[in-house]
């Protein structure tokens, strides 16, 4: 079998260490600040399969990752597309869309990196002061703050 | 046997023995029965004569056939979740090549494994998703020889996308701009 180049060591181990990949051979290596040249070189030319979780990647471990500005437009597009939720966007060199976008959403290895689903987005809103005291009360006879007594009652009133 | 399938045939049988020791308390004994078929590329990592000869990396999803009764299957994939890895839902969308057979894994009394035999998972590679598996058909190719190639031409597979991207990195590589600063 052919022989393992340092770059290949790099990303393969990172993105196992980090639960994207699965490769017994490799060995973990979640420490490591990876380049976009290396990163490319071994998705291109090793294993195209690190296309279809580099975004994932990106998006969870940006600090792993040096100059993600300068990985090529289809890729921060996909980035992009997998932050704003889209449903439908072009397919990455070959893997679907879909597939790219469900590693994001993918509960992983080191159980503090939350799927991108789960993740809260801020948002400002204006409400009268009565409403907000109505807020306050429901939140405090149902033991949640208010954030929690919001999204339950835009879930049941999406339910009914 | 592979630790990763060992491992997977343990936790599921004792996971069933469990839940039979349940319901037998209960008054309602339980026959969870099932027949697993790997498929795709954990398929290869479970078969030796593929696995160390190919160069395998993959995602973290099981392509698998499940026939099970009595909640055998959510067992299954509750193991395969303890795992670090997904049942991939869309699994009976494999297409199988003709001629395909099945190497057993793993028989017990309540569970049996099998996999698709490693040829045909490549063709099915090569012919379903050949640009997210070029390196591996280029590889496996070098390995198998005639044996994959005859399979491969006989579903028109492009056999020169595989060899001309060999060559296109053979030649990128030499290029001064390739290398590799670490």
């Amino acid at each position: 079998m052919r022989s393992i180049s340092k770059a290949e060591q790099r990303v393969i181990g990172f993105l196992v260490a980090k639960g994207l990949l699965f490769a017994p051979r490799a060995k973990p290596m979640p420490m490591v600040k990876l380049t976009p040249k290396e990163v490319l070189e071994v998705a291109e030319n090793i294993e195209p399969r690190v296309y279809e979780v580099l975004p994932a990647a990106l998006i969870h471990f940006p600090r792993s990752f040096l100059s993600i500005d300068s990985y090529p437009k289809d890729i921060l597009n996909a980035v992009r597309a997998v932050k704003a939720g889209e449903e439908h966007h072009p397919d990455l060199r070959g893997m679907r869309y879909k597939d790219v976008k469900r590693w994001a959403d993918l509960r992983l290895l080191d159980r503090r990196t939350r799927p991108l689903s789960e993740k809260k987005v801020m948002r400002a809103y204006r409400l009268r002061p009565n409403v907000l005291a109505k807020l306050a009360k429901l939140a405090k006879n149902s033991k949640a703050s208010e954030t929690e007594t919001l999204e339950r009652l835009i879930e049941e009133a999406l339910v009914t | 046997m592979v630790p990763l399938l060992k491992t997977l045939i343990e936790r599921l049988e004792l996971k069933l023995s469990e839940q039979e020791s349940q319901s037998e308390a209960l008054g309602s004994p339980s026959l969870s029965r099932g027949e697993v078929i790997l498929l795709g590329q954990f398929s290869l990592f479970c078969q030796p004569a593929a696995a160390e000869v190919l160069p395998l990396i993959a995602t973290q999803d099981i392509d698998a056939l499940v026939k099970a009764t009595g909640g055998f299957e959510s067992q299954f994939r509750a193991v395969v979740n303890e795992l670090g890895f997904q049942y991939d839902e869309l699994s009976s969308e494999v297409w199988i090549p003709e001629g395909a057979h099945y190497n057993l894994l793993y028989q017990g009394s309540r569970f049996t494994i099998q996999a698709l035999d490693p040829i045909s998972v490549l063709v099915s590679k090569a012919v379903k998703a050949p640009q997210k598996n070029r390196i591996l058909i280029q590889e496996a190719i070098g390995q198998y020889g005639d044996q994959l190639i005859s399979r491969l031409e006989k579903y028109s597979v492009d056999l020169s996308f595989f060899s001309v991207r060999a060559n296109e990195q053979a030649e990128k590589t030499k290029g001064p701009g390739h290398e590799i600063d670490l």
